[in-house]
């Protein structure tokens, strides 16, 4: 029975490979510390799958394994910056004109800048689609807790960015946004 | 249970968060992680005394 459901849980980790690489990435803010750190959390997934509760989320279980497989990693090392530019090289071949360039050129600057903790939460709950019950059993605290630093989270990327949350300073973005088809044909760069 | 309703500019966060998100999700994944798992199937099918625990079925 057991056995089964080992060798269930290690089969299906492939499935989930591509989300904690992105989970990855969001963490590291670089791809070749994202690799490692998914190639790690394979190893500990793999050799202790025989503890995760089949029929409980599988990928909430792989992304705690590997936040917290990323937390000790930078309490042992003290996080070497020595490299952002490895993402932001990586991003550097995203279609050059998609609607809303510049915006997501600042904003990955500034959710660079953000706290470990911050880019986590924003992840979880805004990208990998985790909700907020989902994200605090990742990272082990409160539902609370989750949703305070979210929105604490989000006000500091608006700051970084140079917004205030509810402003409309955005109109400049949105014109652009909203404006694509229409001047698409322009050239960027 | 949604907190408030969404702003442009947070509309605008949670579209780049999706994509900074979905930029990686999108991506091939590197072989490494492939022969990785490869290497570890191997071993737990013919190195059973190395873990023991798990192997015991049978």
């Amino acid at each position: 029975m057991i056995v089964d459901n080992t060798s269930d849980t290690r089969g299906q980790l492939t499935l989930h490979l591509k989300p904690m690489r992105a989970f990855a990435v969001s963490l590291t803010r670089n791809l070749a510390e994202a690799d490692d750190l998914v190639q790690d959390t394979i190893v500990k997934a793999w050799t202790n799958a025989d503890r995760f509760t089949p029929g409980t989320n599988l990928q909430a279980w792989l992304f705690t394994i590997l936040r917290n497989n990323y937390y000790s990693s930078l309490r042992k090392h003290r996080r070497e910056v020595a490299d952002p530019d490895g993402i932001h090289a990586q991003s550097l071949f995203v279609k050059p004109d998609h609607d809303g360039k510049l915006a997501y050129a600042d904003f990955q600057r500034a959710f660079d800048q953000l706290s470990d903790e911050h880019r986590e939460v924003l992840t979880l709950v805004g990208a990998s689609g985790f909700t907020c019950e989902e994200a605090a059993e990742t990272m082990g605290v409160p539902v609370g807790t989750v949703k305070s630093r979210t929105s604490r989270a989000r006000k500091r990327l608006s700051e970084l960015m140079g917004l205030a949350e509810g402003k409309a300073v955005l109109d400049g973005v949105d014109r652009v946004n909203d404006g694509v088809m229409s001047r698409s044909g322009k050239q960027a760069a | 249970m949604k907190i408030k309703p969404k702003s442009p500019v947070s509309r605008q966060i949670d579209e780049n968060l999706k994509r900074i998100y979905e930029e990686t999700l999108n991506e091939d994944l590197p072989d490494r992680f492939a022969d990785l798992l490869k290497k570890l199937g191997d071993k737990s099918a013919t190195g059973s005394a190395a873990t023991g625990s798990e192997e015991d079925q049978k």
